[in-house]
């Protein structure tokens, strides 16, 4: 028994040691002799390599979909929850008229993978507006259930703008937008009209830091009077609000914000839909121990048939060994071989996941949600599983003997130990 | 003639039961261009005997030395790199890797040693013409009748042009047609390369072929027979 923990022990360290870059340049060098061995290998055995690769497909699928159904779920649950009240005078700005009509109000920022909420005064021909600016596709959208701004819905205007300034809902307004080629105009319907309140974010407008910044500066130099508008010269924001992609870069970000505006409030978190998306998050997480499940499912699979694989040809492992393949050699053979099932099957997994999750999207009630990181994850959790399957079959076959491979004899993790000659576990 | 191979001591013993010694005690020198036959009735340790001197096993005592390298220094990687480079083999039963063709098969030690590809090619030629097999080059195993899987692997012995090559029954599975052709193959390889030969079989009318032929009973070797006026 000890000597089993003792090879086992042994055989994780070696997993490790195969990650070395020392180790790494080796197998790289010996790619070239190795691959065709590995590739014509797979060729003769490839219906049995197939149905592990869709075997690994379908775990990656199944966990994309499940991972997109939660997540499309919890934000479903978030939207869900009572909207905030619109905390804005002005949704919209146009920079190039800043001021002057109130028919070309509007500002949209695009943020990164967190929004900040500036909030100023802005003068307009009906006097002095509180602005809010949302980004395309940003979440707030969402959770102040303002998912039709802008297009297709169109924008909406606090009912006394448009009151002063003469429009109605489906004229069209003019949204500035800070896109790669700088400050750009684009119609859009006014969609509705809103009664603004008084609340925690009246006039915001939405943008990440740098762009506020830049356009802090384009301002003050487009509108040549710090006066008409937020210029560089204009008053710091008087409240910002911000949240990450992660609570671990929140901290680091708001510091950011409040070296930015120190005179500013800085209001995070707490929103609704937040402490709903937080809420279904424990729901979550039962969730991944069966997404890690089914790669554990997926695992046995390749396990399976890698050591059937090499159960199946020891001779002929044997043989490369008799040859002058070493240890190592070997051992990268058969991780090749699984490597070129795992690639297969995690590309059938991620496109085919990809495209099944569309079409549930389209055809479910509730909507499903495809992460980048889950589509990272899975791709990770499928290397890592066909690793660790691949793993103990190739070592197996590592710290075997060419005699006791070329005479067909049971393999054992420690083929000299004395546990080994005992045969209680049965070798392999 | 200074040996290039030389076993002192050697002795194995497989942990079944309370341990049987398969080879008691073997003591052997072998020059540089000679041919030695092990012969010996089944079970006398010829095969335990060569997989010792071709670093395929490691011995439970004594040590062997080719060209100056002990084993017993050498790792498992450093055993490999020495039968990779110094040491050719040809087994009972072919054991040609299924899944290339013959001229991979022949190519495949020279890859190993990371050779030139057109240097791979013309030697895999040149030994494929030696053997008679080059019209059947493309083939795989399956499609190879067992006289010729054994000249392929013949080849495939000679390809890294080794100190020595092993063979263990060498015409354990052929007829006798295909076994006198396949010994006729060794001695030519034997007396034009001078190329050093250490055959293991139970038959000992092959002892005609041999310039040595050591004797093996019951674990140990019994005699080692100096033979001259061999045919050519």
């Amino acid at each position: 028994m000890i000597d089993f923990i003792v090879a086992l022990w042994g055989g994780v360290k070696n997993l490790f040691y195969s990650l070395h870059p020392r180790q790494l340049r080796r197998f790289a060098a010996e790619l070239p002799v190795l691959t065709p061995l590995a590739v014509r290998s797979v060729r003769r055995r490839l219906p049995r390599y197939l149905m592990v690769g869709v075997s690994l497909g379908a775990g990656i699928i199944i966990f994309l979909v499940l991972s997109a159904s939660f997540r499309g779920s919890a934000v479903d649950l978030a939207g869900r929850t009572s909207p905030m009240d619109l905390p804005a005078d002005i949704v919209v700005l146009d920079i190039a008229d800043w001021g002057r009509a109130a028919g070309d109000l509007g500002w949209v920022g695009a943020a990164g993978s967190y929004e900040v909420f500036d909030s100023w005064e802005a003068p307009t021909s009906v006097g002095l507006r509180r602005v809010l600016g949302l980004p395309e596709g940003g979440r707030l959208l969402g959770w102040l259930g303002l998912d039709h701004l802008p297009p297709p819905g169109g924008v909406l205007l606090a009912a006394d703008v448009a009151a002063a300034a003469g429009l109605r809902p489906g004229d069209t307004v003019l949204v500035g937008r800070v896109g790669r080629d700088g400050f750009t105009g684009r119609g859009y319907r006014l969609a509705g009209l809103h009664e603004a309140r008084d609340s925690l974010f009246r006039g915001t407008l939405v943008m990440s830091l740098e762009e506020l910044l830049e356009l802090r500066a384009a301002l003050g130099a487009a509108s040549g009077s710090p006066a008409g508008g937020p210029g560089a010269d204009s008053p710091q924001p008087t409240a910002l609000a911000a949240w990450a992609g992660s609570e671990g870069t929140l901290p680091r970000m708001l510091e950011r914000v409040k070296g930015l505006f120190p005179d500013a409030t800085i209001w995070w978190a707490a929103l609704p839909g937040d402490q709903a998306y937080r809420a279904v998050g424990g729901f979550l997480a039962p969730g991944r121990l069966v997404l890690a499940l089914v790669f554990v499912l997926a695992g046995l699979g390749v396990f399976n048939v890698m050591l059937l694989s090499l159960l199946g040809r020891k001779a002929q492992l044997g043989v490369l060994k008799a040859l002058g393949s070493d240890d190592d050699e070997v051992f990268l053979l058969l991780f090749l071989e699984g490597g070129f099932m795992a690639l297969g099957g995690s590309a059938l997994g991620l496109t085919g996941g990809a495209f099944l999750v569309r079409v549930f999207d389209r055809v479910s009630e509730l909507p499903l949600l495809l992460t980048p990181s889950a589509l990272v994850w899975a791709a990770a959790l499928g290397v890592v599983s066909f690793y660790l399957a691949s793993w103990f079959p190739a070592t197996l076959c590592r710290r075997a003997s060419p005699i006791q491979l070329m005479a067909e004899r049971r393999l054992y993790l420690d083929p000299r130990s004395t546990c080994a000659q005992c045969g209680r576990c049965g070798g392999f | 003639m200074e040996p290039i191979l030389r076993a002192e001591g050697l002795g194995r013993r497989f942990p079944v039961g309370d341990g049987v010694w398969a080879l008691k005690k073997a003591s052997l020198s072998v020059p540089a261009g000679r041919f030695v036959l092990v012969a010996g009735p089944s079970g006398c340790g010829k095969t335990t005997l060569l997989n010792l001197l071709g670093g395929l096993d490691r011995p439970t005592r004594g040590d062997v030395e080719l060209r100056g390298v002990r084993y017993s220094t050498l790792d498992e990687s450093g055993l490999a790199r020495l039968r990779r480079t110094e040491i050719g083999f040809v087994f009972q039963f072919f054991n040609l890797l299924s899944d290339l063709t013959a001229e991979e098969n022949v190519a495949l030690p020279m890859r190993m040693t990371h050779m030139p590809r057109d240097e791979v090619a013309a030697r895999t030629a040149m030994l494929l013409e030696a053997v008679g097999m080059s019209h059947r080059a493309r083939h795989t195993p399956y499609e190879l009748s067992g006289g010729e899987q054994q000249r392929v692997a013949v080849a495939r012995a000679l390809a890294n042009d080794p100190t020595i090559i092993l063979a263990d029954e060498p015409t354990g599975n052929l007829d006798s047609k295909n076994s006198t052709e396949v010994m006729d193959l060794f001695r030519r390889f034997n007396r034009e390369r001078k190329q050093t030969f250490v055959v293991v079989s139970h038959d000992p009318a092959f002892a005609e072929y041999a310039d040595v032929v050591v004797w093996m009973q019951d674990g140990e070797i019994t005699s080692v027979e100096e033979r001259e006026g061999r045919p050519s």
